[in-house]
């Protein structure tokens, strides 16, 4: 999952930063308004967390100019003002949650996770596909029953396609939502995450659960018998 | 109470004048009567042929007469008692004695005595031994009795009258002349600190009201830019203190969610939101405290240059990363008597401000001027991104021209406080604006021997 954090408080971009990373997500980190909004823009982000007020453009305008262009990215607002009317004008700017400072982290990563849950249409915290059990809230996968330990960045491409299932997910999709802008996507990059995740969920069950389709992408579905 | 005494009062008089016009009138009738008695030979009379003894023939009502010798022996009763007598007076007494009395008719007559010696009755140049007589007069009181009666019924009437009239007549008057007073007292309980807003009617009131309506008015059109005023600068802390704690909270959940990762530039950020954090609240005590008038002024002879130079050397390096230059223009010497720790801080903030804002490149004059003892120190500087509109909100508590307020370095504090400083000492800290471009603060009003006092009162 990919994470814009447009905030102008260099401690708060490095903490909230680092916090997201730890939870597995891809993070660009943005100081200003009008450099968030052109990220935001030419970038295919799952979640954008948002200050409203930013140095060279405020965060509502950023919004309003965003949904105006037809971006549906899920939105949290993260700001200081926290009167009633403040936050119904975030929400009315296309805002889907809104978060008053000072805040709990754990707070933040949980509607962090919720918007990504709900870019995928799902309303649950469990996903499975075939033997394969995903715990999203935790962040834990079983398979065959036995857990399996995953690095972040196995699990967030892994929950990836586990939103997706019997889907084929192209390599620029998971580059575009699992690799931040200061990565570089390099295709080895994404096929070496796929080996080493392919290896860790046979040690429980050999019948292989991502799928390669030549020339087009990947699959997450038990292969037919 | 008072119409009660009123009208026992206007009684009281009104029956002492009847009396004594009464009184009067017995007593002229004695006089008369005492001088047709006569004496002849010891023997004593009334001459029943004079014109004055037909008030007391029975025909006429209400006279009676009766005339005792000094041994006490009776020498004559009108006959207008008819058989009947009167008493003798109750005291024997020189002075005009009246008392009220019964007939044996039962008619309630005034009487009233006479001690006198009754002329001879014929010839008055034959000598006659002194004979003593006792004349008392007595007359039908019923028309006093009738007119007191008839006083004291109206005035009871009266009395019992204007009661019930005060009583049914006078609330509902007051009530409709102070109707609009009710109205302002009803609309004043209305008002709370969230209606401030709201304003006391001043049409259709009477015009004694009319004015204190219009004071009203203003007392809480001022009431409500404090509240306005209050409510900002509270809104604008509670912000201002958000974002560090929202940093310290998120560093404190972040050491203690991934201990492993916690590094010496965690401890360093905590350290520097705290050293952020502890600036705000000083220069927030210390603008108070000159608000209240709580500075201590210690003045003593400050050289202006020199004190100007110290306060521009830890700024240079700042000035020239953005290649400022800082231009002094002062006289030789400009001595003034000041506080040099308060002058010192007016004049840091204001460099560290024309530092901070001054469009890159450009220079920032530094001018000290004299004129008839009184001294005034300009900072002139190019800025980038600030209008007239701004000017006014430049010494407003936490006011920046960005909203977004990031950094921490800047907390919208250092003007205000200088200008706080800056009225203690009883000096002008003006702004002024030119063509959108350039930036003039002046402090104005220093001089060089001023006895300087905090402009409020200390408390004790």
């Amino acid at each position: 999952m990919r994470v814009l954090l447009v905030e102008d408080s260099a401690r708060l971009q490095q903490t909230v930063g680092d916090a997201l990373r730890r939870s597995g997500y891809a993070v660009d980190v943005s100081g200003d308004g009008e450099d968030g909004l052109w990220r935001a823009e030419n970038n295919d982000f799952d979640v954008i967390v948002l200050d409203i007020m930013l140095p060279k453009m405020d965060g509502l305008t950023l919004l309003k100019t965003l949904r105006k262009n037809g971006k549906t990215t899920h939105v949290l607002l993260l700001t200081a003002r926290d009167r009633v009317e403040d936050r119904v004008s975030g929400l009315r700017s296309g805002a889907d949650d809104y978060l008053v400072k000072p805040f709990a982290l754990e707070e933040l990563l949980a509607r962090v996770e919720t918007l990504c849950r709900r870019a995928y249409g799902s309303k649950q915290n469990r996903l499975t596909v075939a033997d394969l059990e995903i715990d999203t809230a935790g962040k834990k996968v079983w398979r065959a029953g036995q857990p399996v330990k995953l690095k972040p960045r196995e699990y967030q491409l892994l929950e990836y396609l586990a939103h997706r299932p019997g889907e084929v997910v192209t390599q620029s999709e998971i580059e575009a939502h699992l690799y931040n802008d200061d990565a570089e996507p390099m295709s080895n990059v994404v096929e070496s995450a796929l080996s080493s995740l392919r290896r860790k969920l046979g040690q429980a069950n050999p019948a292989p659960l991502i799928q390669t389709r030549r020339g087009l992408g990947y699959i997450l579905e038990a292969e037919a018998p | 109470m008072l119409l009660v005494i009123g009208a026992l009062v206007v009684y009281v008089t009104t029956r002492t004048a009847l009396t004594r016009q009464f009184d009067d009138a017995l007593r002229a009738k004695t006089t008369a009567l005492a001088s047709i008695v006569e004496q002849e030979d010891g023997k004593i009379g009334v001459d029943s042929t004079d014109e004055i003894m037909r008030a007391f023939d029975g025909k006429t009502r209400g006279a009676f007469f009766q005339v005792w010798r000094g041994d006490g022996s009776v020498a004559a009763v009108s006959p207008s008692l008819q058989g009947g007598s009167l008493p003798l007076p109750p005291t024997d007494s020189d002075q005009p004695l009246y008392w009220n009395l019964k007939l044996q008719t039962g008619l309630a007559v005034r009487a009233t005595g006479l001690k006198f010696q009754p002329h001879p009755a014929n010839d008055a140049n034959q000598p006659t031994a002194p004979v003593e007589a006792i004349l008392v007069v007595a007359a039908d009181r019923h028309d006093l009795d009738q007119a007191l009666a008839t006083l004291a019924l109206m005035l009871t009437g009266s009395s019992l009258l204007v009661l019930v009239l005060t009583g049914v007549f006078v609330p509902r008057l007051l009530r409709r002349e102070l109707a609009p007073l009710d109205e302002l007292a009803a609309q004043a309980q209305r008002i709370t600190a969230e209606s401030l807003a709201q304003r006391f009617a001043t049409d259709g009131l009477p015009g004694e009201l009319a004015p204190i309506s219009s004071r009203l008015n203003d007392l809480l059109q001022r009431l409500e830019t404090a509240f306005v005023r209050e409510r900002q600068f509270s809104d604008d802390l509670a912000h201002e203190f958000r974002t560090p704690i929202a940093e310290l909270r998120s560093l404190a959940e972040f050491a203690l969610k991934w201990p492993e990762n916690r590094s010496g530039d965690a401890d360093r950020n905590v350290l520097a939101i705290a050293m952020q954090m502890e600036n705000i609240v000083n220069r927030l005590l210390a603008i108070a405290r000159c608000d209240m008038g709580l500075v201590d002024i210690e003045a003593q002879p400050v050289e202006l240059k020199s004190l100007v130079s110290t306060v521009c050397g830890p700024l240079e390096k700042r000035g020239a990363d953005r290649q400022l230059s800082f231009q002094m223009n002062f006289p030789t010497t400009l001595e003034i008597e000041s506080d040099p720790t308060l002058l010192r801080s007016i004049v840091t903030n204001l460099l560290d401000n024309a530092v901070e804002y001054s469009k890159p490149g450009s220079p920032v004059e530094l001018k000290g001027e004299s004129q008839n003892g009184n001294f005034t120190l300009a900072v002139t500087n190019a800025v980038q991104q600030l209008n007239a509109e701004d000017v006014p909100h430049l010494f407003e508590r936490f006011w920046r021209k960005d909203a977004a307020r990031s950094g921490g370095e800047h907390s919208g504090l250092g003007l205000p406080l200088a200008r706080a400083f800056a009225e203690s000492l009883g000096y002008t800290l003006t702004a002024t604006l030119k063509d959108d471009a350039c930036l003039t603060m002046e402090l104005s009003g220093l001089t060089k021997s001023k006895h300087l006092v905090s402009p409020v009162l200390t408390p004790t």
